[in-house]
C-alpha cells in the first residue's frame, strides 16, 4: 500500500510508539463534556479543601436573627431554619461528600482488586468462596444493604464509610476477576510464567496493569454512586448526624419549608445533581477516551 | 432447561439463606439489647429480663437462634415489632408491601415503556440532535439522586404550578411524582441500554434480509429488531427491580407513602430490629424472586442458553 502525503505511516513511529495514556488524554481533552466535569470538579475538590478560608461563616454557627433569609449580598444562597449560612454549610458539605465518596471508593476498589485477581488468577476453592460471597453481596440491592447495616451501628461517618466499603468492593471484585481470567491467557502472562515469575509478581505487575482500564472507569463511576449513597441516608436521617453540613442531611431538613424557604431544598440539591452529573460525564468520557473500542 | 432451571433454582436458594444468615447475624451482634430496646426506658428486674430472654429464644446460642427464625419464617412468622410491641412483624408488612406493589409497579411500567421507546428512536435517529439530546437527558437521569429530583418535581408541579398533590397516596394523581421519581433513573438506564442493543441489532444481515422480503418498516423494526434487541435488556431489567425495590426508602419518605419503604426507615430510627430484618428480608426475597422470573424467562426466549447447559 502506497502512503499518501500527510498520512500517518506506520513504520515510521517503530521507533517511538506513542504513549497510550497520553492519546487517551488527547481523547479526553476533545470531549467538551468531560472537560467541563472535570473542570467543575476540580473546582468542587478546591473549594472543599479551602472551606476554612473561603467559607465566610462558620457551617454550624446559628443566627436566630437572621433565620432563613432569601439569598442576599451578605448571604450568597440564603439561610437555613436557623440562621446558619448555606453557601457556607454547602461547601463544608462538599468536603464530606468528596471525602467519604473518595476514601470509600479507593478502600472498596484495593480490596476488590485483590481479591478478584486472587480469585481469577488462582481459580478453584479459593475463587469458588470469594464469588459466592460476592454473589450474596449481589443478590441484595446495595442501598437496602446500606440501609441495614448502618441502622446496625452507630450513626457517624465511620460506620457510614465502613457500610459504603462493604457494599461497594464487590463490584471491582467481579470486574477484576474477569480480567485476570482474561489476562491468564494471554502471552505475556504464560511467558511470564515461563521465566519463573512468581504469582504476586505476575498478578501486580503483569495482570494488573494490563486491566487498569475498566478499573479505572469505574473508580470514576463509583465515586457517585457512593458520594449518593452517602448523601442518601444522610437525607434518611440515618447517616451522619446532624449538625454535620451534609448535602443529604440538608435537603431534608430543607423540605420541611419546602413551601416557604425552597432555597433551603433547592440550592444543595442542584450542587449534588451537578456533582453527580459531572462524575458521569467524566466517567463516560474516560471510558471513550481509554477504550475508543467500546465507544458506540 | 431442566439442568439450567435448577441451577438457578439451587442459586436462589443458596442466595437466600446466605442473606438471611449474614442478616440475621449482623442484626444480633448489633450494639443494643432487644430486651433493652424493647423495655424502652423502664428499668427492669433481672428475672423479667431472663424471662423474656426464655421466651423469645434470645439465651440460645446464636446458630439455634437462626434456626428458630428461618423455621418460623417459613411458617409466615417472622417474630414481633419491638416498637409496636406484640404486633406481629409480619401484620406490619403485609399492607405496606402492597401499598408498595401497587405504585411501584406503576413506575416500574413507566420506565420500561418509555425506555423502549426512546432507546429506539435514539438508535433509529442515531448521531442525530435526536440521539444527542436523548441521551444527554438520559444521562443527567442516572445522575440526578431520587431526593434533588423529588425535591424539583415537588417545587414546579406542585408547589408553583399546582398540577399535583405535594404528598399522600388517597388518589391516582398522588401517584404520578412518585412514580416519575422512582421511573427516572431506571428509564435512563435502560434507555441508554437498548439504544446500545437496538444499533447492534440493526447493522445485522437478518435486518437487511427482513427489509429485502418487502416487510413494513414497523414490523422490521418491532418483530426483526426490538425482539432481539430486548435479550441483553431482559438481564438488566432484573437489576432494575432491585433499585426500584430499594428506592422505595427514599420515594416514600419523601412522598409521605405508607409502603415497606418507609415502614424500614421508621424501624431503622426507632432500632425495631425484627421489622428492619423482616423488611430487608421481604426486599431480597422480592429482588432474588424477580431476577429468579428474569433467568428463566431469558432461557426460555433465548434457545442458546438453554442448549449450552
Amino acid at each position: 500500500m502506497v502512503a499518501k502525503m500527510g498520512e500517518d505511516i506506520p513504520h515510521l513511529h517503530a521507533q517511538q510508539p506513542n504513549n497510550p495514556w497520553l492519546d487517551a488524554l488527547h481523547r479526553l481533552m476533545r470531549n467538551r463534556a468531560a472537560v467541563v466535569s472535570a473542570l467543575f470538579l476540580l473546582l468542587l475538590i478546591m473549594l472543599a479543601l479551602l472551606a476554612d478560608v473561603i467559607s465566610p461563616y462558620s457551617p454550624t454557627a446559628a443566627d436566630f436573627a437572621n433565620i432563613r433569609v432569601s439569598p442576599t449580598p451578605a448571604h450568597l444562597l440564603g439561610t437555613d431554619e436557623v440562621g446558619r449560612d448555606l453557601f457556607s454549610r454547602i461547601i463544608y458539605g462538599a468536603r464530606i461528600s468528596l471525602f467519604v465518596g473518595i476514601i470509600v471508593q479507593t478502600i472498596s476498589t484495593l480490596v476488590g482488586i485483590i481479591l478478584g485477581l486472587i480469585a481469577g488468577y488462582y481459580g478453584g476453592m479459593v475463587d469458588t468462596v470469594i464469588m459466592r460471597l460476592v454473589d450474596i453481596m449481589y443478590s441484595l440491592p446495595n442501598f437496602l444493604f446500606a440501609v441495614f447495616m448502618v441502622s446496625l451501628l452507630t450513626p457517624d461517618i465511620g460506620s457510614v464509610i465502613l457500610t459504603l466499603t462493604i457494599a461497594g468492593w464487590p463490584f471491582s471484585a467481579r470486574l477484576m476477576r474477569g480480567q485476570a481470567l482474561l489476562a491468564k491467557k494471554t502471552e505475556y502472562v504464560v511467558a511470564a510464567e515461563a521465566v519463573g515469575a512468581g504469582n504476586w509478581r505476575i498478578m501486580f505487575s503483569h495482570v494488573l496493569p494490563n486491566s487498569l482500564t475498566p478499573i479505572i472507569v469505574q473508580y470514576t463511576l463509583g465515586i457517585a454512586t457512593v458520594i449518593m449513597a452517602e448523601a442518601g441516608l444522610s437525607f434518611l436521617g440515618i447517616g451522619i448526624r446532624p449538625p454535620n453540613p451534609t448535602w443529604g442531611g440538608m435537603i431534608n431538613k430543607g423540605r420541611e419549608f419546602i413551601r416557604t424557604s425552597p432555597h433551603l431544598a433547592i440550592y444543595p440539591s442542584i450542587i449534588l445533581g451537578l456533582t453527580m452529573i459531572a462524575f458521569n460525564f467524566l466517567g463516560d468520557g474516560l471510558r471513550d477516551a481509554l477504550d475508543p473500542r467500546m465507544k458506540k | 432447561m431442566v439442568r439450567y432451571f435448577l441451577q438457578r433454582s439451587a442459586f436462589i436458594i443458596f442466595s437466600l439463606f446466605g442473606v438471611t444468615f449474614l442478616a440475621f447475624m449482623a442484626s444480633r451482634l448489633a450494639p443494643g439489647d432487644p430486651l433493652r430496646l424493647m423495655a424502652g426506658d423502664q428499668n427492669l428486674p433481672a428475672e423479667v429480663i431472663a424471662n423474656w430472654e426464655a421466651r423469645y429464644g434470645l439465651d440460645q446460642p446464636l446458630l439455634v437462634q437462626y434456626a428458630y427464625y428461618v423455621g418460623n419464617a417459613l411458617q409466615g412468622d417472622l417474630g414481633t415489632s419491638y416498637h409496636y410491641i406484640g404486633t406481629p412483624v409480619t401484620q406490619l408488612l403485609g399492607p405496606a408491601i402492597l401499598v408498595t406493589l401497587k405504585w411501584e409497579s406503576v413506575a416500574l411500567v413507566f420506565a420500561i415503556a418509555l425506555a423502549l421507546l426512546l432507546g429506539t428512536i435514539s438508535a433509529l435517529r442515531h448521531n442525530t440532535w435526536v440521539d444527542t439530546s436523548a441521551m444527554t437527558v438520559a444521562l443527567v437521569g442516572i445522575s440526578l439522586p431520587d431526593f434533588a429530583l423529588a425535591t424539583f418535581l415537588i417545587v414546579i408541579f406542585a408547589l408553583r404550578l399546582d398540577w399535583l398533590p405535594v404528598a399522600g397516596y388517597e388518589t391516582p394523581a398522588h401517584y404520578v411524582l412518585p412514580a416519575i421519581t422512582l421511573a427516572a433513573r431506571p428509564c435512563a438506564l435502560l434507555s441508554r441500554l437498548v439504544r446500545a442493543s437496538m444499533l447492534d441489532v440493526l447493522s445485522q444481515d437478518y435486518m437487511t434480509t427482513a427489509r429485502a422480503k418487502g416487510l413494513p418498516e414497523r414490523v422490521v423494526i418491532i418483530r426483526h429488531g426490538l425482539r432481539n434487541a430486548l435479550f441483553p435488556v431482559l438481564t438488566v431489567i432484573g437489576i432494575l427491580i432491585g433499585r426500584i425495590l430499594s428506592g422505595s426508602f427514599i420515594v416514600e419518605t419523601i412522598f409521605n407513602i405508607p409502603g415497606i419503604g418507609r415502614l424500614g426507615v421508621t424501624a431503622v430510627l426507632q432500632r425495631d430490629y425484627p421489622i428492619i430484618l423482616g423488611a430487608t428480608l421481604s426486599l431480597a426475597f422480592a429482588f432474588l424472586i424477580s431476577t429468579f422470573f428474569v433467568d428463566i424467562l431469558y432461557g426460555v426466549l433465548d434457545p442458546r442458553i438453554r442448549i449450552a447447559d
